[in-house]
Formats: C-alpha cells, sequence, structure tokens
C-alpha cells in the first residue's frame, strides 16, 4: 500500500494535477528528432508507472496521450498488437499525432513486419477521423504497407515520411505508397516522390529533400493552395516540355530550391530554366536559390519574376555561378527587394565584388527614381577571405557620411552584415581590414548604422570585438 | 484597501488591485459593492496566504495572462508560449513540497491563474526527466500496484 495513502499530488484537483503532467513531458512536433520522441514517450508511461493514484491522473489526462510513437520493431508493439487500441483511445477524442518509425539497425523478418504493419493499420485505421499528424521513418517496402491507413481523404495538418539515407535504388521495386490522407503540411525525406499517393489539393507546405527536378513540376501542378515550398536535394537531368502557358501558383510566397546533393550528383542547368518557364507565382515574397556551383538562370529568373508581377521581399543566393552584370540587371528588376542574402560560389570568374557594390553607389538622376535596390534593408554579403570584400566600395553603399548624419539615406539600408566564410584564422581582428578604411566603416557605426563584419569560425563581429565593447 | 481573512483568523489589509488578482476576491467585491466588510478565505491559512501575498504584490504590475486561442488551449502549448520563470520566482518556489502544493491548492481557490501556472511548472519540474523510481522518492509515494497491475505497467514501459 502507499507509505502516505495519499500522495501530495493527489490533493490537488484532478485537471491540476493533470496540468501538472502535461508540462512535465517534453513538448514535441512531428519535425522533432527520434530521441525526443523517445523522451516524451517514457516521460509519459513514467508518470502513469508511479502508483495506482499516478496512473488514474495520467489515463484520464486524455491530452497526455494525444501524441503517440511506436517502433516497428519494438518488443512492446510486435508483441501487444491487441492493446494498441486501447492506448489509441487514451487520447479521448482530440485529435491524435502518429509517430511509426523503424529503428534501422533491428532488421526483422518482411512477413513478421508485415504483420505488425498490418494490425497496427487497422488500430489506427478507427481513429483515421481525428488524426492530427502522422510521421512514418521506414524503408519504402515499409511504407507501402500503411496503404489501408486512412479513410477516405483523412484530413491532416502534417504527415513526414522518411526513407533511410542508404536504401537504393527504388527502380526495381514493384509497389506503392498509397495514402488517403489529405494533408495540409507535407515532409518528404528520400521518399520516391513517383511512388507515392496522396491527396494533393489541400496542401499549403512543403518540404522535400530528394526529388528530381522533373517531380518538382509535377507536384507543384498538382497543389494549387501551396504558400510555402521547400525543395533540396534536387536530382536529375532528365528535360520534359514546358506547357506552351506557364501555370499560375497563386498563393505560393516561399520558395527554396536547395540543389545540392549528398552524394554530389549534379542537376543540368537547363532544369532549373524550364522549371521556371512553367509557373507563374505572383503571390512570391520570398526565393532561397542554392544551385551547387551551377550559374544563375539570370535571364529565366528575370523572366519569371516580370511575369509573376510579384512583390519579391527576400531573395537569397548561395553557392551559384555569377555574373556581375546580370546580377546588378536582375536586381534593378526587383525594386521591392527589402533583404538579400547573398554568397556567390568562388569560381564564379565573370564576378566582381567591386562592381557589385559599386552599384549601391552610383547616384542616377536628381529624381532618382531608378536607384539601385530602393527598398533595401539589409544586405548580407558573404565572402571567403576579408580579400574578397572590396573593402572602399562598402561604406559608398549607404552615401556621404555627412548626409548619413544628417539622417539623410540612399535607401532604408540599416543593416549590412559582411560574413567571411571558411575563415580559418580566428584572430582575424579589425586590423585585417585596410587601415586606410576602418575609420569609414567605424563612422558608419557612429551614425547608428547596425554595421557588422563577422568571423563565421569564432561568431565573432570584427568591427565590435568583445574584449573592447562598444 | 480590501480586509481579507484566513482559515486561521488572521485579518490582512491589501492593497485592491493586488488583492483584485484574485478572481474568487474581485468577484465577491463586485457582488457585494462598496463595502468595508472582510472577506473570508475559508480554505487559505495565513501561512500560506503570506506566500500568496508575496507572489501578487511582487507581480502586481505584470500585464495580464493573455487569452489562449481555441486552437492553442493545450497546456502544451500554453507551457510554450508562457515566460521563462525569473529567478525571483525560482527562489519564491524553492520551498517543502507540502508548502508548494499548499500554494497551487490556494492559487486554484483564489482563482489566480498566473501564480497556478508557475507553481504547476514548479512541480512539473521536479519531475521532469526522471524516471518513475525517481519521482517516487522525490515524492516520498510507496509503489501499490498489485503484482498483476505492475508487470502489466512494466510491460507497456518496454522501450523499444
Amino acid at each position: 500500500m502507499n507509505r502516505t495513502h495519499n500522495p501530495t499530488i493527489l490533493r490537488v484537483p484532478v485537471e491540476v494535477a493533470s496540468t501538472i503532467f502535461q508540462l512535465c513531458v517534453l513538448p514535441i512536433s512531428i519535425e522533432s528528432p527520434l530521441e525526443d520522441f523517445l523522451e516524451h514517450r517514457q516521460g509519459v508511461l513514467a508518470l502513469g508507472a508511479v502508483c495506482r493514484g499516478w496512473r488514474r491522473i495520467a489515463l484520464s489526462s486524455h491530452q497526455l496521450w494525444t501524441t503517440i510513437s511506436l517502433s516497428l520493431t519494438s518488443r512492446f508493439t510486435r508483441s501487444h498488437a491487441p492493446r494498441w487500441n486501447e492506448f489509441l483511445a487514451r487520447s479521448g477524442q482530440l485529435r491524435l499525432s502518429i509517430y511509426i518509425y523503424e529503428v534501422p539497425t533491428k532488421r526483422f523478418a518482411r512477413s513478421s513486419t508485415q504483420k505488425v504493419v498490418h494490425a497496427l493499420v487497422e488500430a489506427i485505421k478507427v481513429h483515421s477521423h481525428r488524426l492530427k499528424n502522422v510521421r512514418i521513418d521506414a524503408s519504402v517496402q515499409r511504407l507501402s504497407l500503411f496503404d489501408k491507413i486512412a479513410n477516405v481523404s483523412s484530413p491532416l495538418e502534417a504527415l513526414q515520411l522518411r526513407c533511410p539515407d542508404e536504401e537504393h535504388p527504388y527502380q526495381d521495386l514493384d509497389i506503392s505508397i498509397n495514402l488517403n490522407f489529405r494533408p495540409k503540411k507535407l515532409i518528404l525525406y528520400r521518399v520516391p516522390f513517383d511512388l507515392l499517393s496522396i491527396k494533393w489539393n489541400g496542401i499549403v507546405e512543403v518540404d522535400v529533400t530528394w526529388i528530381f527536378i522533373e517531380e518538382c513540376s509535377t507536384l507543384l501542378k498538382q497543389v494549387p493552395l501551396l504558400k510555402h515550398c521547400r525543395f533540396a536535394e534536387i536530382l536529375g537531368s532528365i528535360v520534359w516540355d514546358p506547357p506552351s502557358n506557364a501555370l499560375v501558383l497563386p498563393h505560393l510566397d516561399y520558395l527554396d530550391f536547395d540543389m545540392p546533393t549528398t552524394d554530389g550528383e549534379r542537376v543540368d542547368p537547363l532544369c532549373l530554366d524550364i522549371l521556371f518557364n512553367t509557373f507563374t507565382f505572383p503571390a512570391l515574397q520570398t526565393l532561397h536559390l542554392n544551385l551547387a556551383r551551377e550559374s544563375l538562370p539570370f535571364d529565366t529568373l528575370r523572366t519569371l519574376l516580370q511575369r509573376s508581377t510579384c512583390t519579391l521581399r527576400t531573395l537569397r543566393i548561395a553557392n551559384t555561378i555569377l555574373e556581375t552584370e546580370k546580377l546588378i540587371h536582375l536586381l534593378q528588376g526587383i525594386p521591392s527587394l527589402e533583404t538579400l542574402t547573398f554568397d556567390p560560389d568562388k569560381h564564379s570568374s565573370a564576378y566582381s565584388p567591386k562592381m557589385f557594390f559599386r552599384a549601391f553607389s552610383k547616384r542616377t538622376t536628381s529624381q532618382d527614381v531608378t536607384r539601385f535596390l530602393p527598398n533595401l534593408c539589409f544586405l548580407q554579403y558573404r565572402a571567403r577571405s576579408p580579400q574578397m570584400v572590396p573593402w572602399k566600395h562598402v561604406a559608398p553603399i549607404f552615401g556621404p557620411i555627412t548626409e548619413i548624419r544628417q539622417g539623410i539615406r540612399l535607401r532604408p539600408l540599416q543593416k549590412l552584415q559582411i560574413s567571411l566564410v571558411e575563415q580559418r584564422n580566428p584572430s582575424l581582428s579589425r586590423f585585417t581590414i585596410d587601415m586606410t578604411i576602418l575609420p569609414s566603416l567605424l563612422d558608419l557605426l557612429q551614425a547608428g548604422i547596425d554595421l557588422q563584419v563577422i568571423n563565421e569560425e569564432t561568431g565573432e563581429n570584427v568591427l565590435r570585438p568583445r574584449n573592447i565593447g562598444t | 484597501m480590501v480586509i481579507l481573512i484566513t482559515s486561521d483568523n488572521v485579518k490582512y489589509v491589501v492593497e485592491k488591485d493586488v488583492a483584485e488578482l484574485s478572481v474568487l476576491v474581485k468577484n465577491m467585491l463586485e457582488d457585494i459593492g462598496p463595502s468595508d466588510e472582510p472577506i473570508p478565505l475559508h480554505n487559505v491559512t495565513s501561512t500560506v496566504f503570506n506566500k500568496v501575498l508575496e507572489y501578487c504584490i511582487y507581480h502586481r504590475n505584470d500585464p495580464p495572462p493573455s487569452d489562449d486561442d481555441e486552437g492553442c488551449a493545450s497546456p502544451l502549448h500554453k507551457y510554450l508560449a508562457s515566460h521563462i520563470c525569473s529567478e525571483w520566482d525560482q527562489r519564491f518556489f524553492d520551498v517543502d513540497q507540502a508548502l508548494l502544493f499548499d500554494i497551487i491548492l490556494a492559487a486554484n481557490y483564489l482563482d489566480i491563474k498566473t501564480l497556478l501556472d508557475d507553481a504547476c511548472k514548479a512541480v512539473a519540474h521536479l519531475i521532469q526527466g526522471k524516471s518513475t523510481e525517481e519521482i517516487r522518492g522525490i515524492f516520498n509515494i510507496v509503489n501499490d500496484f498489485t503484482p498483476e497491475e505492475e508487470a502489466r505497467v512494466k510491460k507497456e514501459n518496454v522501450s523499444s
């Protein structure tokens, strides 16, 4: 029997005790790492294992059971199939997040796992109407076993499917991953897109890692409500015929193309041209491009932005071969730009930092209506070394110091961050900067401009070293 | 000023804005109207009320807690959205368990939401990341499961 017969926590009302229990467990989301799910589950189960009183509170706290994680290879999952229903029912009628994963090191016979998955699918199907988030981390073959997990078009907040890194190739697999979900958010990691079938039309956010470039196009054509899109590790060189009229994605406001692949596979630059020619994004506000040392398709991108008549506010170009003149020409066509992050590839032989920086300080007519990037508020420039920064042309970006002190600005630019990457010399200091230039930079700081020169190796702003203070 | 009397008959004269951090007291003041009548706090002793008062005086100028969105009503969301307890709060809740639970009971009775939330967090902090055995040790609880129940619970807790 309980030594106190009345553990302290049982003195408080059940709803308060329930709140305490919920505060005890680690908050997690569908994107949390596996370890967090394990910690969350262990936390919940530990509360229900203390004593009868605590277990009563734990079992009556429906919220506590709204996130269920199950390992396909755990002894519990494999030996207690009839109890999953009880487990799933503990969340009452609240919406349920389910995370199913396969520990890669534990391999069981396919037939044995097939039975487990089928039993699990049957148990989950009963609750499919109240599913909120579903995440399955498993091999392609296992994923295909979940094909009856949802009833017709079950709406989901988020669906995440992750396949292990080492699993290739899929070409010989005669399977499909047929999930009847209608998610708002879709996250795919190394899932063969051509095998996947879900309800696409409700998706507003996608984050796909490892996808062939023509599949990007196929996906985008199926998601008319899409607002936020990230493609990473884009593969392939298959060229397809773009439609005669570009397709409109009316709601897309965030687009991120992150080309580099872990296995170094390259993308045919023409593919991106074709992709940009296939679509129109009238709501686009943020564009991130990392083209893995390919050339920026200036003309196509410029045409895309012109055709879209969008108000692009943020542009990040990284790891991309650039030509200064074309870049300036492109940026002149985006006067709405407020944030520019810029990381030219070191192999950009036709790129001149000096010419790029000078574009900011060029004065035009007295009306100055064609000023370069007139709405820019934040510029981040990343360089491989201090020598790659045209220091002499940094201060003029802001205009004459006398005018800055009087509050006259060429543009609302308030922050300029120059980040020195691959900077192996941790002793980099303000003295690395040309001493004839340094005073003009310090003048900007004094005038209230947020000018930073960051050594990315140490994270230190060399213009305001910690041991000097302000 | 408002006169409050605890269950052990100790009288407190408290500034109105401090007293009204308790929704219970606020409602009672609205019900009785302008009056010098003392308000009895039947379920709170002076020992506990001293702590409650200390908290209310310190937090009297805090912005009122915002109403939860319907979609974010879960305590987990509240937990994420809430402020991190200050050093003062951490010292305030560094009391023995019995008093900590008395504060929770008082906050719940007096309907002082921020105190209740912060006190619940303080208890949760004692439990977070602990094993079942450690929790039993912290709260001096003896396992009262029958062997059959114990076996069932253990099976459930088998991890991957």
